[in-house]
């Protein structure tokens, strides 16, 4: 009788033990979620910031009336072989050396600002460059992050191009007179 | 047959036959149990409290079960309701140029004129975040809700760099925010999202 008792508990505890843990489950489900948004975020803003660059490229050269700067340089940065970082206040790529993101609990801003009151994520966002042909770059931004013992990663891929070359909007200067 | 199949002695006790002529069904003698007809008053007592106890932690199980996915179902539709939201800005400001210019903007507010040549601003008031365009005859912006009544809009930041017309840096805008959903037990969590907007209107080639 007690035997035929124990092992009904047992069955029972083990039931209830399932259930919880699927409950447990479902919560750190809505975490991951939370969590895939916020880097799906990050990573289409890591693609922002290069097309940012570049597009600086182009002012300046518009500007020089000439073309000074490769459309595709980055601040002296243009290498396949080497992996990037760069945040909202960049104004040039930085390598990287696989720090995660820093976040201001005042502000709300992911960054690479150290020292309080930022603390550092869960975010690593890496910046990749791929060379097609001289007139097009593939650049992937890929973030990863860790949510209880879960891994995950998002990458945003893109293509830009030389789209604006300075020949075609700068006219060629008047010329001098005699 | 089925009496000859099943061996009524691995049955528990309280199943067994009982025989009539005072020798129970596995042949051997009476035993205490094969005394009662019935349950003890302690064993329906026990009995009773050990199903209350289960049955209790079921419906507590059930009822978190119910909890949980509604808050999910909440955050969900307030996290879609935000990333359109967020989608419709970005839009605007990627054809945008004029960027909380002559005037720099208020905190957690950004203006600007987009591609049709209309000033617009956004901002956060109220826990929602409003759009309104400039009436172009008398100057007046009257503003209205992009976000639903299910989401909280906790803070609301926009950081512009580059929109100086000599700088040659395309405009820049980042948004940051940070978002609950309005159902019972998650209002107090904050989802913070960022992204950054590059507006694609050179400086030398703005209107």
């Amino acid at each position: 009788m007690l035997v035929e008792a124990i092992i009904a508990s047992s069955v029972l505890i083990m039931g209830f033990m399932g259930i919880l843990a699927l409950l447990s489950r479902s919560l750190s489900l809505n975490r991951i979620a939370t969590d895939n948004y916020r880097g799906s975020y990050l990573a289409s803003e890591g693609i922002e910031i290069v097309k940012n660059m570049l597009d600086h490229n182009t002012e300046l050269n518009i500007a020089a009336g000439a073309v000074g700067t490769s459309w595709d340089s980055l601040q002296g940065f243009a290498t396949d072989a080497q992996t990037y970082v760069v945040d909202y206040t960049s104004t040039k790529l930085s390598i990287n050396t696989g720090k995660p993101l820093d976040f201001d609990p005042t502000t709300g801003f992911y960054s690479y600002a150290n020292g309080n009151p930022n603390k550092q994520s869960n975010f690593t966002r890496t910046i990749k460059f791929t060379h097609i042909g001289s007139y097009r770059l593939d650049v992937q931004s890929i973030v990863t992050w860790q949510t209880g013992v879960f891994f995950s990663s998002v990458e945003a891929d893109d293509q830009f191009y030389n789209w604006w070359p300075v020949s075609a909007i700068i006219p060629p200067p008047p010329p001098v007179p005699p | 047959m089925i009496k000859r199949i099943i061996k009524t002695t691995q049955l528990p006790v309280f199943l067994r036959p009982v025989s009539r002529h005072g020798v129970n069904s596995s042949g051997g003698r009476w035993s205490s149990y094969d005394h009662r007809s019935a349950f003890t008053l302690v064993e329906t007592i026990v009995a009773i409290g050990v199903f209350s106890i289960t049955v209790s932690i079921a419906l507590g199980g059930l009822v978190t079960a119910l909890r949980t996915q509604r808050q999910v179902a909440a955050f969900i539709s307030a996290d879609n309701n935000v990333s359109l939201v967020l989608e419709q800005i970005a839009r605007e400001a990627r054809t945008g140029y004029d960027f909380c210019r002559p005037n720099s903007c208020p905190p957690g507010e950004i203006d600007f004129v987009n591609a049709v040549g209309v000033p617009v601003i956004y901002r956060l008031a109220g826990g929602a975040i409003e759009r309104a365009e400039e009436n172009l005859t008398n100057g007046t912006y009257t503003f209205s809700p992009l976000t639903g009544i299910n989401v909280t809009v906790a803070y609301l930041n926009f950081v512009v760099f580059g929109n100086q017309p000599t700088d040659n840096w395309p405009p820049r805008i980042t948004i940051s925010i940070g978002i609950s959903a309005n159902s019972l037990g998650i209002s107090s969590d904050v989802t913070n999202l960022q992204t950054t907007v590059s507006s694609r209107q050179m400086d030398a080639l703005a209107p």
